[in-house]
């Protein structure tokens, strides 16, 4: 195989070329020089074709190895003797977070739905004291008798009951924000017992219900 | 998702062995490639690799920080396959070393037989297991040195940059023996492939 | 006699739930009772948290933009006597457990000119007016023992 005096100095350029290593400059050069050059063009293609025979040769070497035990095996050859179990659970537990945070928050969700199922079994057989009811109720309203409001009892989106006083007609000012018309508007409409609103409204002495 | 080499390395420093176990996983199988193809010897490569792993342990503190983890775990690596190798040879001769100021002659393989037979992406050949040994059986016909800048720029994608530090060698140096390994190498695969008919010129290393 | 939740693991805070019922021999039920102070003056709403009793009050047409909350206080009631609350307009707001049928605990709220009768449960609150304060309505919000203060 003989070169042309071009080629062996371009030669040496061909495998920083491949490996795309060349300064801008260089590359162009090169690439010029292989435009004009079959040898060189070939060349290249078997740089090319030797750096992935290679890659993927050893690719398959490593494939045939077994590395089950290796890291196993450095951690044995690494590790000091055994510290206290107190010790080792602390740094277990850390670790465990530190690096399966995924699985840590898989297990702890896990957890947590099993709790949020579990708990409501448990507390419905024994509730804080006084807490048998699932519902905050309000079962009666009254008011002092020289008081001049008729007390409703609102029920919120929540299912929340409001108890609010608003004022008799022939008090000169609702209780409420009297600033604020739409608010007085509102309320009044709420007063109203034939408010269209499906709002429940229990005047005087309003039954108790899931409010 | 992966924690950095250098946030791992610092958990080892603070007493954290998982921290290691992860950086053992995440290299060893390209640290056992690295010494296959510098030893050729399933067994050897894998005590290799272990070594390397415990030696990175043991002497992590000297590990600076600036340059890359694994450029470092590489070096370590490279030398103990080294080691082994000089230690295989017994105290008769020393490796032959290629002077790489040589500019590479005409006996070249059969130009284009590689890039034809095989075109550039090897994995659609039919590429098996023998051809696997035939590789590192390649490599071992040429000088460590040269094995070695071949594995880690084919087999760990190393930049010269890198290997310049790995194998702490200047980066002109790099460039050419990156060269005359692959030039050397082709030559021998290329008789493997019983691609080069006149057989003239092949290198009897 | 709480054991702190925070410390506590999730299993001895269950024990602690399950045993401390269990012990309890004068009833003593829990209720969290905060005051709020809702007004027009300004859109302050403090803690944050009250934007959902903003948002309710919305939903009922009491329409204030301003809610602050002024004190939160977990009272223990008992059939004894009852448990003071005392208001920023300087009235006294009383709490207190009638009785507790079947596991139900049933209380009597005083709060400005209305008495209010309430059934306890584990979810919900309920708010009664407890008089004018400032430029504002003084809202007493009753909520379960076991809630969170808002």
């Amino acid at each position: 195989m003989t070169s042309s005096p071009a080629c062996n100095t371009y030669m040496p350029l061909l495998s920083p070329y491949i490996d795309g290593e060349l300064v801008p400059g260089e590359r162009i050069s090169v690439e010029r020089h292989l435009a004009a050059c079959k040898d060189c063009t070939m060349r290249v293609a078997d740089l090319r074709a030797e750096s992935g025979l290679l890659r993927v040769g050893m690719e398959l070497a490593a494939d045939q190895a077994d590395f089950k035990d290796f890291a196993q095996k450095v951690m044995a050859r690494i590790t000091p003797d055994r510290p206290p179990l107190f010790e080792r659970w602390k740094l277990a537990l850390s670790e465990t977070f530190l690096y399966q945070r995924g699985t840590v928050v898989t297990a702890f969700a896990g957890a947590a739905v099993m709790l949020l199922v579990a708990l409501p079994l448990i507390l419905r057989e024994r509730p804080p004291v006084g807490y048998a009811g699932e519902r905050m109720l309000v079962q009666s309203v009254t008011v002092d008798d020289e008081a001049h409001v008729a007390p409703v009892v609102l029920e919120t989106s929540a299912g929340n009951a409001i108890v609010w006083g608003v004022h008799h007609l022939d008090e000169a000012k609702p209780a409420v924000a009297p600033e604020d018309e739409a608010t007085d508007e509102e309320l009044e409409q709420e007063a109203a017992p034939a408010s269209p609103d499906d709002t429940k409204l229990k005047q005087d002495k309003p039954k108790g219900g899931e409010l | 998702m992966a924690t950095d080499d250098l946030t791992l390395v610092k958990r080892v420093r603070s007493g954290d062995q998982r921290a290691f176990r992860l950086l053992v996983e995440r290299y060893q199988r390209k640290v056992y490639s690295v010494a296959l193809g510098m030893v050729r010897d399933r067994e050897e490569a894998n005590d290799i690799a272990q070594e390397a792993f415990v030696k990175v342990y043991k002497y992590l503190d000297h590990f600076k920080g600036d340059s890359s983890f694994y450029t470092w775990l590489y070096r370590i690596t490279v030398n103990i396959c080294i080691d082994v190798l000089r230690k295989r040879r017994g105290m008769k001769g020393v490796a032959v070393e290629y002077d790489e100021t040589n500019q590479v002659g005409t006996s070249e393989a059969n130009l284009g037989a590689l890039g034809t037979r095989l075109g550039t992406n090897p994995q659609k050949s039919a590429l098996r297991k023998e051809l696997a040994e035939k590789i590192q059986e390649a490599l071992e016909q040429v000088p460590e040195k040269h094995r070695a800048i071949l594995l880690l720029r084919e087999v760990e994608g190393m930049s010269y940059e890198e290997l310049a530090r790995t194998l702490e060698i200047p980066k002109g140096t790099v460039m050419s023996r990156l060269f005359h390994a692959r030039i050397k190498v082709q030559k021998i695969l290329s008789e493997y492939l019983e691609l080069d008919e006149s057989k003239s010129g092949v290198g009897s290393e | 006699m709480r054991i702190s939740r925070s410390r506590a693991t999730g299993w001895a805070a269950l024990f602690a739930v399950v045993s401390s019922s269990a012990l309890a021999d004068e009833p003593k039920v829990e209720v969290l009772a905060d005051v709020i102070l809702a007004s027009n003056e300004g859109t302050a709403v403090d803690p944050p948290s009250l934007v959902a009793m903003k948002t309710e009050f919305a939903s009922a047409g009491l329409a204030f933009s301003s809610y602050q909350r002024l004190s939160s206080e977990r009272l223990s009631l008992t059939k004894q006597k009852p448990s003071e609350l005392k208001l920023p307009n300087g009235k006294v707001a009383t709490v207190k457990l009638e009785d507790i049928k079947n596991g139900t605990a049933q209380v009597k709220v005083n709060a400005g000119n209305t008495e209010v009768g309430l059934k306890l449960g584990r979810e919900g609150q309920v708010f009664v007016q407890a008089g004018a304060f400032r430029s504002g309505q003084l809202v007493l919000m009753l909520s379960p023992g076991s809630a969170r203060k808002p």
